[in-house]
C-alpha cells in the first residue's frame, strides 16, 4: 500500500522548453509561406494592376502575430519570406531586404501590449504598417538600384504610394480576418491529440 | 519491456482525466492490440508510452511508465525514440521529405547514425518493408498504403525494439490494411520487434494480434490474449467496440452452453465451431 | 508547381552536377553585373548567356517559358517608364502631351532587358538544383539552423500540395456558379476567403502532428555536422566561382 501511496505523487517534467523557434513553429512560418505563395498565385490573377494583396507578406504577419518572435527570429521569417519571393519573376534579392525589414517591423508591434481576451485591432494595425515597412523599403531599394547614377527623372513615387497604401489595406484586412480562425485551428489541432 | 503501473493523466485544462490508474504489463516481442471507441484514450496512452505524455503535452501526471529500464518522465522523447518507434496515422503530415530516400534518412541524420551505416540501414529498412522499389520515388506520387510503408520504414530504419502504432490504417483501404498488419506481424516475428498498435478493425487485431486490451473511458477494461479477451463480448460492445460477429455467436453459444471452445477468429475456426455443434 | 518555376528538373549535366552553393553564387553575381553595367549589349549578352546556359542543362524549354513571362513583364515596366522621361529628343508625340524621347526608350530598354537578365539566372539555377541539396548545404556549409533550412523545404514541399487543393476548391466554386470576373474589389477580397480559410484551416490543424512526429524523429537532437550528404567544392565549382566574378568585373568595365 506504501507503494501505491508513492505512486499517487504527480509527477512534474523538469526541464523547460528549447529557446527560439519550436518545431511548431517552424513548420507554422513553412505551411504558412506556402499557403501565401499558392495564394499569390492563384489570387493574384484576379486582381488587375493596382489594389491587389500581398499574401507573402499577409502570412508571415500573420505567423508572427500567431508566434510573437523575438526580433532575430522575426528577421529570420523574414529572409525565409524573401526566399520563397525568389520563385516568381519579379526583382530578385529585392524582396530579401523589404521582407526583413517588414517583418522585423511587425515583431516590434508584438512587443506592444495589448489587452487580452477583448477584440484587438492589433492584427489590422500591425498589418497595415508593416505592409508599408515593407512596401517602402522595395521601393526605396528599386529606385536605388535602378536609377541610382542615371541622369533621368525616376516615374512619379505617387504611382507606387497609391500601390503600396492600397496593398497595406487590403493585407491588414485579410490578417484580420484569418488570425482568430487559425489561432482556433492551432490551439483545436493541438487538443486533438 | 514496457511497464506501465499506476498510470493516471490530465491533460492542462481538460476536465476529465484522459487516462485513469492504467496498469500494463507490454512483454519482449509482444504484438500488442488496443482498441476502443473514440475518446478512450487510446492515443493519449501511446503518447505516454513514446514520452510525448508529459513532456509535449503537460498536465497532471500520476504513477510511472518504464520503456526497457527508462522512465518516460526523466527521459526526453527524442532519446525514448532510440528505444520507441512511433508510427502515426496520419502520415501525410509525418513526412518531412519528397523523396523516399531523404525520408528515411531524416532520422538517421537526426540520431547521428555513423556515416558507415547509414547505406545499409536505409536498404535494410526498405527491404524489411518490402519497397526497396520505391526508393527513388517522390512520395506525392505514391499511393496511400505505399505511403504509409514509408512512414514505417523511416521509423524501421532507427532500429527501435519497440514499434508503436496509432490507428496505421485509418485512413487505407481493407486490403492496404492487411499488407500493413502482414508486414507489422513479420517484423514482430522475424525481427522481433515488439508491436504495440491501436487499430478500430477488430478483425485486423483478431487475425494479427497477440494480445488485446479494450480501453473504455480512460481505463483498461479488458487485457489479455485475444481468445480470453473475446470471450467477453458483451463487456466490449459495452466499451463501444463491435465485436466480429462470429466471436459474439460463439459468446452466445457457450452462455447457452452449445459450444465451449475458443472464440473463432478465423473463417476455418469459425467452420469448426459450427460443425462442433450441427455435428 | 507555380508555372514549372519550383520542379526540379532532373539531369547530369555540368551544371547539374555543380556545388549549390556555385550555383546560387553564379546567378547571383550574373544578376549583379546586369545592373552594375549601363551598356544594352552587354545586357542582351546576358540573356543569351543564360538562354546558352538552360540549353547546357538541357532547359531550353523552360527558359523560353520563362523569358515569355518575363517579357511580358518587363514590356509593361518599358511602358510605365517611356512616358515620364521627358529629357532627350522626342521621337514620338502622342496626343496629351504624352511623348516618348530617344533617352527614355533607351534608359526604359535597358531597365526591361536587366529586368530580364537579373531574374532568370536564378530561376534557371533552382530549377535544376533539388531543393534538399540546397538546404543541406545552407546548413553543412554556410552554418544556418537547421530549423530554418527545414521551414523553408517544409514551405517548398507543401507548394504543390495547396496547389492541387486550391485548383480543385476553385474548380468546385465555379462549378457552384462563383463568378470570379467581378470589378467590385470588396466582391473580390470577399471570394479570396472561402478559398483560403479550408485551406489553411485543415493544414495548420496538422501541424501539432507533423511536429509531434519531427520530435519523434529527433528533430532536437540534430546538429550541424548530422547531415550525410557530402557537398565538396571541386575544381569545377571553383572555376565556377571564378567565371562568375569575371562576370560581374566584366559588367562594371565594359563601356
Amino acid at each position: 500500500m506504501e507503494q501505491r501511496a508513492e505512486l499517487r505523487k504527480q509527477r512534474v517534467v523538469s526541464a523547460g522548453s528549447g529557446e527560439g523557434l519550436s518545431i511548431s513553429d517552424v513548420i507554422l512560418v513553412g505551411v504558412l509561406l506556402a499557403a501565401g505563395a499558392v495564394l499569390k498565385f492563384f489570387v493574384g490573377s484576379l486582381f488587375s494592376v493596382g489594389m491587389k494583396p500581398n499574401f507573402i507578406i499577409a502570412m508571415y504577419c500573420l505567423s508572427i502575430l500567431i508566434i510573437r518572435p523575438k526580433f532575430k527570429e522575426a528577421a529570420v521569417i523574414g529572409l525565409l519570406a524573401g526566399a520563397i519571393c525568389q520563385f516568381f519573376p519579379g526583382t530578385p534579392y529585392l524582396n530579401f531586404v523589404s521582407e526583413l525589414v517588414g517583418a522585423v517591423v511587425m515583431a516590434a508591434f508584438m512587443r506592444i501590449p495589448s489587452g487580452k481576451g477583448r477584440f484587438s485591432l492589433m492584427p489590422v494595425i500591425s498589418t497595415f504598417i508593416s505592409t508599408l515597412a515593407s512596401g517602402f523599403t522595395f521601393i526605396a531599394a528599386m529606385y536605388l538600384i535602378f536609377y541610382a547614377g542615371a541622369n533621368v527623372k525616376p516615374v512619379p513615387l505617387a504611382i507606387f504610394l497609391g500601390i503600396i497604401f492600397g496593398t497595406a489595406a487590403i493585407n491588414s484586412v485579410i490578417v484580420q480576418i484569418l488570425y482568430v480562425p487559425l489561432k482556433l485551428a492551432l490551439k483545436k489541432g493541438q487538443d486533438q491529440q | 519491456m514496457i511497464r506501465i503501473s499506476g498510470l493516471s493523466f490530465r491533460y492542462r485544462g481538460g476536465s476529465e482525466e484522459a487516462l485513469k490508474e492504467i496498469d500494463l504489463t507490454v512483454r519482449r516481442g509482444d504484438f500488442l492490440g488496443i482498441i476502443g471507441s473514440s475518446g478512450a484514450g487510446k492515443t493519449t496512452l501511446l503518447h505516454a508510452i513514446n514520452g510525448i505524455v508529459p513532456h509535449h503535452f503537460r498536465g497532471e501526471f500520476y504513477g510511472s511508465v518504464e520503456v526497457d529500464g527508462s522512465d518516460t518522465v526523466e527521459n526526453r522523447p527524442e532519446d525514448l525514440a532510440r528505444k520507441v518507434g512511433s508510427v502515426r496515422q496520419d502520415f501525410e503530415s509525418q513526412m518531412v521529405s519528397s523523396v523516399v530516400e531523404d525520408e528515411i534518412l531524416f532520422g538517421l541524420e537526426n540520431f547521428s547514425v555513423p556515416r558507415d551505416d547509414i547505406e545499409h540501414r536505409i536498404a535494410d529498412a526498405l527491404d524489411k518493408t518490402g519497397i526497396a522499389n520505391l526508393r527513388e520515388r517522390n512520395i506525392a506520387t505514391l499511393s496511400g498504403g505505399q505511403k504509409q510503408k514509408v512512414a514505417i520504414a523511416a521509423i524501421i530504419a532507427l532500429m527501435p525494439e519497440i514499434l508503436i502504432l496509432d490507428e496505421p490504417t485509418g485512413e487505407l483501404d481493407p486490403k492496404s490494411s492487411r499488407q500493413i498488419f502482414r508486414l507489422l506481424k513479420e517484423l514482430n516475428e522475424k525481427h522481433g520487434i515488439t508491436v504495440v498498435v491501436v487499430e478500430q478493425k477488430i478483425m485486423l487485431l483478431c487475425e494479427f494480434a497477440d494480445s488485446l486490451a479494450v480501453m473504455d473511458r480512460g481505463r483498461i477494461i479488458l487485457e489479455g490474449p485475444v481468445r480470453e479477451v473475446l470471450k467477453s463480448s458483451r463487456e466490449m460492445e459495452s466499451a463501444g467496440v463491435n465485436c466480429p460477429r462470429v466471436v459474439t455467436l460463439a459468446d452466445r453459444l457457450r452462455e447457452e452452453r452449445l459450444y465451449d471452445g475458443p472464440a473463432p477468429v478465423s473463417i476455418s475456426e469459425a467452420e469448426a465451431m459450427v460443425r462442433s455443434i450441427t455435428g | 508547381m507555380i508555372g514549372g518555376f519550383l520542379d526540379y528538373s532532373p539531369g547530369d549535366s555540368f551544371l547539374h552536377r555543380l556545388n549549390p552553393l556555385a550555383k546560387i553564387f553564379l546567378s547571383l553575381m550574373l544578376c549583379v553585373s546586369c545592373f552594375v553595367t549601363d551598356s544594352l549589349y552587354f545586357c542582351l549578352f546576358m540573356i543569351l548567356l543564360d538562354l546558352a546556359m538552360a540549353a547546357w542543362a538541357g532547359i531550353s524549354g523552360r527558359a523560353m517559358a520563362m523569358l515569355e513571362a518575363l517579357v511580358k513583364l518587363s514590356a509593361l515596366l518599358f511602358l510605365i517608364q517611356v512616358f515620364f522621361i521627358r529629357e532627350g529628343n522626342v521621337i514620338l508625340l502622342l496626343p496629351m502631351d504624352i511623348r516618348v524621347t530617344d533617352k527614355g526608350a533607351l534608359f526604359s530598354l535597358l531597365m526591361a532587358l536587366r529586368l530580364i537578365g537579373a531574374t532568370m539566372p536564378l530561376a534557371l539555377m533552382l530549377s535544376i538544383t533539388r531543393m534538399n541539396d540546397l538546404s543541406n548545404v545552407l546548413v553543412g556549409t554556410l552554418g544556418i539552423p537547421y530549423k530554418y533550412a527545414f521551414s523553408l523545404t517544409t514551405a517548398i514541399r507543401f507548394i504543390p500540395v495547396f496547389t492541387a487543393a486550391m485548383a480543385g476548391i476553385i474548380e468546385a466554386q465555379t462549378a457552384r456558379g462563383v463568378s470570379f470576373d467581378t470589378r467590385n474589389i470588396f466582391t473580390k477580397i470577399g471570394l479570396i476567403f472561402p478559398l483560403c480559410v479550408p485551406l489553411l484551416v485543415t493544414s495548420v490543424r496538422k501541424i501539432e502532428g507533423a511536429a509531434i512526429s519531427a520530435e519523434l524523429r529527433g528533430f532536437n537532437l540534430r546538429k550541424r555536422e548530422s547531415g550525410y550528404k557530402n557537398y565538396p567544392i571541386r575544381a569545377a565549382d571553383i572555376g565556377v566561382f571564378l567565371f562568375a566574378v569575371t562576370v560581374a568585373v566584366l559588367g562594371v568595365i565594359v563601356p
